[in-house]
């Protein structure tokens, strides 16, 4: 029960940590992250000559492995261990999430551009009213996908100390036995499934309220 | 009535969308000061401050790791404790792993690595090390009944940690026995994993430092570590510190002259590799104190 | 061939069969979705959702240690340049693993695709009478376009997983840079040509995705007709 209790919010003296820390900096990563996407997803849409740029940056970033970034942000930056861990996360999410969104919102039907310029809507408006939100609800599914992995992701951040759930799992499992090391990592397992259970859960009433909205 | 057409988003303001991501994506500042930027110390930079930064691990017991309240403990963080002590100014502990408790000290993150850091000529190429502040072996942890000295593990599959200074420790061993060809070294991230293979007979033996062995056989029943006067080879470890840094060098040195003639260094080993200890290690060596003259 | 040339290749070997893998598998898996039969598509929600949910990591760790005991048998190949054929078993344990870590992720993208093509559209392609093939052959270039992006990132994500399989003696360019730089302390150098190695390759995936993005935009189905103006004309 102790180590159960140290998995969710973190070792004595180490708190807030443990699984509460992992969906703490997801959260806080994600909603950073998406909106960096969306204003990207936006240029790209838009300005096409500096959208290869953007697109090239993105896609060199995606190309780090968030292990490696982070420790080369670490490396590079002056910020403190948690911010810098923060911005890896945020950097990291963005160049997966700013590629769906891109995708999607390069799909957006021509039939509802074409509504939109016959009841004269704004162009303000049409995105802020239509593209964006059609784009967010198309790409729920893939953005939530990758939601759910940026959760598991947070492991990562184990290079700087960081006592998320992947770190505490691994200081309980370095003092225990084998057979005790394979029931901490089936705990921290199982919480990181039902956290995913409950993003899903999450994700489906967004996508049902969404639809009854009419989006 | 002709309806006018609408203009697209301009141009100007995609600009500026651009720019911001840009801002947001190049925030973070410059890149921290080596510790030799200027031709002062990072000694007197440390005295100054009031504080000494030091990276250690806390995956590493009884080197350094936290204990079931969640105190940060261990060998290396009462040596850190000691050092600061002997300088007048306050610790201040850093978490690093095997991969940043160099690069942290590169990037003046940190000011001294104390992290059970084998001392070897390709590590001091890039990193200055104290004299030796732990003196231990590298040996072989191996199944109870299957492997009784290290010529029974000859030509056999073995475990080792990446990169670990034990593998060094082995190929040098086989050459001293004039054993020749490449030897089966399976390299392994994961000291469970390693574990794990050598219950399950997967690898013959894991080498790595003996009181990491010890630790992790006590709780084995099934395991037994190889303990051969001298092991496959020494672990010497150091404090590790920035490169060119003299005064500093010669500092640390110092103050662990003096934690080991006051008397603390004894009470710190005996705490964490004493008799009574969770891995006891028998002295193999001691820090090297020179007369006052 | 040099030490960093193998674990480049072993990486490569257990992206693209654990990538392959988890293709086939995420195919599978959106079908059981889609079916008409309540059981299959609990099925089918069951396994994405557990494949989702548990991190790929643990997945690792556990085929990992379940393989080690087993020697490879002479009849299993091993296309795993770097990794001793005595660990092949291992080798192969991790790549199954890593593709469960990623197949669900892929059928949901999948399906989002599939969802993305409209239910309107679907029931016009259904009364073109088409063959099966050729439905699926025209759904899927449809749904292609918003489904490519998330695909390739989610590949070039299972790219930088495979470093999971450096736990074990399995050849993964993860573990040559653990290995270098924990010998020789030249950390930044090691991880430096790390981040390169994998950027190149994560460029690759990248590039091919966008080009196949590019050849299905400009392509003779490239235009969509809005399902009103296909029904006015």
């Amino acid at each position: 029960m102790p180590i159960l209790i140290d998995l969710m919010i973190g070792l004595p003296q180490q708190r807030p940590g443990g699984l509460l820390l992992s969906i703490l900096v997801a959260v806080a990563a994600a909603a950073a992250a998406l909106a960096l996407g969306v204003l990207y997803a936006m240029v790209c849409v838009t300005a096409r000559f500096i959208s290869l740029g953007l697109q090239a940056v993105l896609a060199i970033l995606r190309g780090i492995p968030l292990l490696l970034l982070i420790f080369a942000l670490g490396q590079l930056t002056s910020l403190s261990l948690p911010a810098t861990g923060f911005l890896a996360l945020s950097l990291y999410s963005v160049s997966h999430v700013g590629e769906t969104v891109r995708g999607y919102l390069t799909a957006y039907p021509a039939a509802l551009r074409e509504q939109a310029k016959l009841l004269t809507i704004s162009p303000a408006r049409e995105w802020l009213a239509l593209r964006i939100p059609w784009t967010l609800q198309k790409s729920l599914d893939a953005v939530g996908t990758h939601w759910i992995s940026l959760l598991k992701d947070t492991g990562a951040l184990t290079v700087l100390g960081i006592g998320e759930l992947t770190t505490v799992a691994r200081l309980l499992s370095e003092q225990a036995t084998t057979t005790q090391w394979l029931e901490v990592l089936l705990a921290a397992a199982a919480l990181y499934l039902i956290a995913v259970l409950a993003l899903m859960r999450l994700l489906t009433v967004i996508r049902t309220r969404l639809a009854r909205k009419g989006v | 009535m002709s309806v006018p057409p609408r203009p697209r988003l301009r141009p100007r303001l995609a600009v500026a969308i651009s720019l911001l991501i840009f801002a947001a994506a190049a925030v973070g500042g410059c890149s921290r000061a080596a510790a030799q930027t200027d031709s002062t110390s990072l000694l007197d930079r440390v005295k100054a401050a009031g504080v000494l930064k030091v990276g250690t691990r806390v995956d590493n017991p009884p080197h350094s790791f936290y204990d079931p309240n969640g105190n940060w403990v261990g060998f290396d963080v009462d040596m850190a404790t000691a050092v600061a002590k002997a300088w007048g100014v306050r610790l201040q502990l850093v978490k690093v792993d095997e991969l940043t408790r160099i690069s942290f000290l590169q990037n003046g993150t940190i000011d001294l690595a104390v992290a059970s850091i084998s001392k070897t000529w390709k590590r001091a190429e890039q990193v200055d090390f104290s004299q030796t502040y732990f003196f231990s072996t590298q040996t072989f942890l191996v199944r109870k009944g299957t492997i009784s000295s290290y010529h029974d593990l000859i030509g056999k599959p073995v475990g080792a940690s990446r990169g670990s200074s034990s593998i060094g420790n082995w190929k040098d061993w086989l050459a001293r026995n004039n054993v020749t060809g490449e030897p089966q070294i399976e390299q392994f991230g994961d000291k469970h994993a390693a574990l794990a293979a050598v219950k399950q007979g997967a690898i013959a033996g894991w080498t790595e430092d003996y009181e990491v062995l010890a630790s992790y056989a006590k709780s084995e029943p099934d395991l037994t570590v190889l303990n051969v006067a001298g092991g496959t080879g020494p672990k010497l470890d150091g404090i590790a510190m920035h490169k060119n840094d003299p005064t500093l060098l010669s500092a640390v040195n110092l103050a662990l002259q003096g934690i080991a003639s006051s008397g603390a260094y004894d009470r710190i080993y005996d705490t964490w590799f004493g008799p009574a200890s969770t891995a006891p290690v028998p002295r193999q060596g001691s820090i090297e104190v020179w007369p006052h003259g | 061939m040099t030490a960093f040339v193998k674990q480049g290749l072993g990486t490569l070997a257990v992206w693209a069969l654990s990538g392959g893998l988890a293709l086939a598998l995420a195919v599978m898996l959106t079908t059981l979705w889609l079916s008409r039969r309540r059981g299959l598509r609990a099925c089918g929600s069951i396994l994405t959702t557990v494949t989702r949910g548990v991190p790929t990591s643990l997945l690792v760790v556990a085929a990992g240690i379940a393989a080690l005991p087993h020697a490879a048998p002479t009849w299993l190949p091993n296309p795993f340049p770097g990794t001793s054929p005595r660990l092949a078993g291992v080798a192969w344990a991790v790549t199954i693993a890593l593709c469960l870590g990623s197949a669900g992720h892929l059928a949901v993208i999948l399906r989002s695709g599939h969802a993305s093509i409209g239910t309107a559209r679907l029931e016009q392609v259904m009364l073109l009478g088409l063959t099966p093939v050729r439905r699926i052959r025209l759904l899927a270039r449809e749904a292609a376009g918003p489904t490519l992006a998330p695909l390739g990132s989610r590949l070039v994500h299972h790219l930088h997983n495979t470093a999971f399989a450096a736990l074990f003696p399995v050849a993964e360019l993860f573990g040559w840079v653990q290995e270098q730089a924990n010998d020789t302390f030249d950390v930044t150098r090691y991880v430096g040509i790390g981040v390169a190695t994998y950027v190149v390759l994560s460029l690759a995936i990248w590039a091919t995705f966008r080009g196949l993005e590019y050849y299905l935009a400009a392509g003779p189905t490239a235009t969509r007709q809005p399902v009103l103006s296909a029904v006015a004309s």
